[in-house]
């Protein structure tokens, strides 16, 4: 278990949550699913993700917030945001954070593959 | 007159100067003749006046022989008395001069003053014999006549000025309805003259598409004595032709018989002008706010389909790898191949209830139950809701009666005010965006729907305004919906109110009597609209 990478998924839309890590699995990744920012920070998986998947409109706790909230903490985890909310100003925002990608729902096999490379360097 | 009196003093052969009088009892005479005499020389100097002058007067008769130097005359008078008595002095024509004469406690009364020269028999002018009357109560009588007849007359003229003044056309009619008066507004507006007016006449002024409805509605007022109004168009001079409110009243006399009927014409063409122009103006808003609210909306449901179209090719891309595996994953892909129907399908659904909500161009009146009206809105919303960050509170109702009315129309409203309530609260930071979306039945039986945000609130001095059309607190948008979400539930025979909250928000609260308390005929009515529709 221990070799291989943890992808943690946050997103409170279930069928993403389904789907998404299955496809994950695929590419030889761990998965985590979380409904919710509060859920992900009340995790063991918070210290052990190294790479986190976050859909930006969450009730409650956006993904934004979740990321700020994850910098304030220290946390330096690479982060992808989904959204399906296909607004480009509000791509360019998210990218600013520092951002790894940000990818529009629906997206791609490849789209997501390229994101997670960008997100997890072979090393 | 004069001429008989010059006959009678005039000394001539005849038998009065034949008995001379002692001078004693000449004076005496004199001073017995009820009124004021006085007896001049032939060259205008006073001989001797009576005691009734002396009386009056009230100086003595040394004093009074210098009349011209004094203001026994009224000063204003002098000269013109001045004037003509010398005239008759000079010429020996009689004298007859209206005046102002001093009475002894210095108030002036107006006397008619005549003089004749008295002839000796070689026709010489020996004295003239002047007789006063006071003629003060007449005069003042004639003065207060005159200025009487003065007011009269002015006051007609000023009639006259009102009635052309009027910003409207005066006119009126026999109990006939025959015109017999037109003020000269109506002709300067028609080019007409009074006369081509009179009788009939005055029809030719008038719109040909309105002239037989008016023609009719006049003879019914003739016939029935009430008053009236009329909206009818009116030819001006130059071809153009105004709109125009007719009105009518008949004046009675106290028999109650129509004596003539008045009447008074207002050109109202602007206001039919603003009148069309707000109808237009508001089905180009309404229009307006259906794309505005259309624009916010697409990218909800944008929102509301990416997400199942993000499973669908997440799980065919899974199904794909799980296939192609060695070996294959079968029970995996069947899985995801599943999924991915069930989103096709979730899908679907988003696209459905979108058509359902734009799709009905015409009005349809259909019993509308306000929870899945708002259910609906709601679902669709969803994606701009978490977007925003707003958790959302619905508090249905159970068994809430339907209402009667548009589906769509009403569901606009509720996304109208769901949208204003989101909007309300962008702002907010530090505290929970909250969204309440209740329905119910108020006490009159009546159900209402009302959306509760926790937003800054509404000034209350604003809370009307803001049911105006383009009234905005907002530094972007439309500001168009909540007028036009008004008019909405106004044409279903409900109240959209506004009310502030002692903490934070406002609530939009709409209301519609319920649908079961209409007659059951008019069920089917509405049913058969329905079909028409479809």
């Amino acid at each position: 278990m221990g070799k291989y990478l943890l992808v943690s998924v946050v997103d409170d839309d279930e069928s993403v949550r389904e789907s998404l890590p299955d496809l994950i699995r695929e590419f030889g990744f761990a998965v985590q699913a979380f409904a919710s920012a509060q859920a992900f920070l009340a995790s063991p998986y918070l210290g052990l993700t190294d790479c986190l998947i976050l859909d930006v409109a969450m009730p409650g706790m956006s993904g934004q917030d979740l990321h700020r909230e994850l910098l304030r903490r220290g946390y330096r985890i690479p982060v992808i945001f989904i959204t399906a909310h296909a607004d480009a100003s509000q791509q360019a925002k998210l990218m600013n954070t520092g951002a790894v990608e940000c990818l529009f729902k629906p997206f791609s096999e490849a789209q997501l593959l390229k994101a997670l490379s960008a997100a997890l360097p072979l090393d | 007159m004069a001429n008989e009196q010059e006959r009678v003093i005039e000394d001539g052969p005849g038998h009065v100067n034949d008995r001379k009088l002692p001078m004693s009892e000449v004076d005496s005479i004199i001073d017995s003749i009820p009124a004021m005499v006085a007896f001049m020389t032939p060259s205008g100097e006073l001989e001797q006046v009576n005691r009734q002058i002396l009386d009056y007067i009230g100086i003595p008769f040394d004093e009074l022989k210098n009349w011209q130097a004094s203001d026994t005359v009224h000063p204003d008078d002098l000269p013109s008395v001045t004037a003509a008595w010398m005239h008759s002095v000079d010429t020996g024509t009689p004298y007859d001069v209206e005046h102002r004469i001093r009475r002894a406690d210095g108030v002036y009364r107006w006397f008619h003053v005549r003089g004749l020269p008295v002839r000796n028999s070689e026709g010489t002018i020996t004295r003239w014999c002047v007789l006063q009357v006071d003629i003060d109560e007449r005069r003042r009588d004639k003065v207060l006549i005159a200025k009487a007849l003065a007011d009269v007359s002015r006051s007609e003229e000023r009639l006259r000025g009102i009635i052309d003044a009027v910003p409207g056309f005066v006119w009126s009619a026999s109990p006939e309805g025959s015109v017999g008066f037109v003020n000269r507004r109506w002709c300067d507006y028609t080019g007409m003259s009074l006369e081509e007016a009179c009788g009939n006449g005055w029809t030719a002024s008038i719109h040909p598409d309105d002239a037989p409805g008016l023609g009719n509605y006049w003879q019914a007022l003739l016939h029935s004595g009430d008053a009236g109004e009329y909206e009818a168009r009116l030819k001006r001079f130059d071809g153009i032709y105004r709109w125009f409110l007719i009105r009518a009243v008949p004046q009675r006399d106290e028999a109650g018989r129509i004596v003539c009927w008045y009447g008074e014409n207002t050109d109202i063409e602007d206001r039919k002008q603003a009148e069309a122009f707000l109808a237009k103006a508001r089905s180009e808003l309404t229009h307006l706010a259906r794309v505005a609210s259309l624009g916010a909306v697409t990218a909800s449901i944008a929102h509301e389909v990416n997400q199942p179209l993000a499973g669908i090719i997440t799980n065919a891309s899974t199904c794909l790898r799980m296939l192609g595996a060695d070996p294959p994953n079968v029970d995996g892909a069947l899985e995801t191949a599943r999924r991915t129907i069930r989103d096709g399908n979730r899908a679907a659904d988003v696209i459905n209830r979108l058509r359902a909500l734009f799709s009905k161009k015409s009005i349809t009146i259909e019993n509308v139950d306000l929870n899945d009206a708002a259910r609906e809105v709601i679902a669709m919303l969803l994606g701009e809701l978490q977007r925003n960050g707003v958790v959302l509170h619905p508090r249905f109702a159970e068994a809430l009666p339907p209402v009667k009315g548009d589906r769509v129309q009403l569901q606009q409203v509720i996304l109208n005010l769901i949208m204003n309530a989101v909007e309300a609260m962008t702002t907010i930071t530090g505290r929970s965006r909250e969204l309440f979306v209740s329905t119910g039945q108020e006490q009159d039986r009546s159900v209402y729907l009302a959306v509760k945000d926790s937003g800054t609130g509404v000034d209350p001095q604003d809370m009307e305004r803001i049911f105006n059309a383009f009234y905005t607190t907002k530094s972007s948008g439309m500001g168009v919906g909540l007028s036009i979400s008004r008019s909405i539930i106004e044409h279903h025979d409900g109240q959209l109110r506004a009310t502030a909250h002692d903490g934070p928000g406002t609530t939009f609260t709409f209301s519609i009597p319920c649908a079961d308390e209409s007659a059951p005929t008019d069920n089917r009515d509405v049913s058969g609209r329905v079909m028409e529709n479809h």
